[in-house]
């Protein structure tokens, strides 16, 4: 009965919701295929007149990522992504702090011994994992990917080679890892507000476009991005690796 | 071919399926994953709404003219759909916590039946 009305509620929502932006005045807004804001951050002239002709090889842009999304997110945009990864950060430690409101020590509860795939596969995907990732994040200014799916990769294959040696992160390195690259991604707006007068601007030559060492800048973040990512996402699951599972405690 | 209705239905129907999660159980990693769902099903809806006709991916391959019409997708969409995964995985994960803490509380995960709730419900 309940899953009834569950389907039919479901179902319902669904199609007033389709049938509220797929016609009407809200499919002419949402599909209208024009967008002035999105094509102006794709010829790179919001503040200003951009070149007749964009396109690899172009100097002096005003923003240097082939990559538009990158241009926006790091550039444009770069202080909401300093909101972004403080919320990353916020999360984290908050479940952290309601797991663990008292200080806990000891090994972590589901230290099983690693089997022999495990152990012996551990280092070579460990391997391939910490160049991926690496080569992901600094290719974000030119490729899809960036400093988060980077560095998400980079604690994956952190998190494999520690459970394959049984030992387990050191928290205070995680934290000073997490720390530091927070900090440098504040000394890189601060350094941009010395010396182009606004916080997080882009300093220094930006390169040719298309070229892997073009956009500096944006290349450093995304590189702090994927440290603190990684160090985020391995504390994660350390935390979670110390619960012990409160559903078998109480069985008999 | 247009594909949006297509794809707009796909991502109305994720939406749906995480609503009829959240509406026909009483367990907390049931609820967590419904509400996974639904981002999914917005986040497509969002990166849709950027796609024209024709549009290609917003990199920058070769040379195009600033004065015509842009060659690219609207790349606006796209920028904020990547911030709300991120913010997707760290509402995930505080969740999760919570949920831990509630088997701590209550030695399961099903929510909503607790005769205390019942009392006040009445």
């Amino acid at each position: 009965m309940n899953k009834l009305l569950a389907v039919f509620v479901s179902a319902g929502v669904v199609a007033l919701l389709g049938v509220f932006l797929l016609t009407g005045p809200a499919r002419d807004q949402l599909f209208s295929g024009r967008s002035e804001l999105g094509d102006a951050f794709s010829r790179r002239d919001v503040r200003g007149p951009a070149p007749d002709q964009v396109g690899p090889g172009s100097r002096g842009l005003e923003s240097a990522p082939a990559n538009t999304v990158t241009a926006i997110v790091l550039d444009y945009r770069g202080f909401d992504t300093l909101g972004e990864v403080t919320v990353l950060f916020a999360a984290v430690a908050g479940a952290g702090l309601v797991l663990f409101a008292r200080r806990r020590r000891g090994q972590a509860v589901s230290a099983r011994r690693p089997s022999l795939i495990l152990t012996a596969a551990a280092p070579w995907v460990f391997l391939f994992l910490f160049v991926v990732g690496f080569a992901i994040a600094l290719h974000g200014h030119l490729t899809p990917g960036g400093g988060f799916p980077g560095g998400a990769l980079l604690a994956a294959g952190l998190v494999l080679l520690l459970s394959a040696t049984g030992r387990e992160p050191s928290a205070r390195r995680l934290h000073l890892l997490e720390g530091l690259a927070g900090f440098s991604f504040v000394a890189v707006g601060v350094a941009g507000l010395v010396w182009k007068g606004s916080f997080l601007a882009h300093f220094g030559d930006s390169g040719v476009l298309g070229d892997f060492w073009s956009a500096p800048v944006t290349m450093l973040l995304y590189l702090i991005i994927a440290l603190k990512v990684s160090a985020e996402l391995a504390n994660a699951v350390r935390t979670l690796a110390h619960v012990e599972d409160p559903t078998t405690k109480e069985a008999p | 071919m247009n594909v949006v209705p297509i794809v707009a239905i796909s991502a109305l129907l994720l939406f749906g399926i995480g609503l009829y999660g959240l509406w026909s159980g009483r367990n907390v990693l049931r609820w967590i994953l419904a509400v996974g769902l639904m981002e999914t099903g917005i986040n497509v809806f969002l990166v849709l709404t950027g796609w024209r006709p024709g549009g290609a991916v917003p990199i920058i391959t070769g040379a195009f003219s600033t004065r015509g019409p842009s060659p690219f997708i609207d790349p606006v969409p796209s920028a904020l759909v990547l911030t709300s995964i991120v913010i997707g995985l760290g509402t995930t994960t505080l969740a999760l916590a919570l949920a831990v803490l509630h088997a701590r509380a209550h030695g399961d995960l099903e929510c909503g039946d607790d005769p205390e709730n019942a009392e006040v419900l009445e």
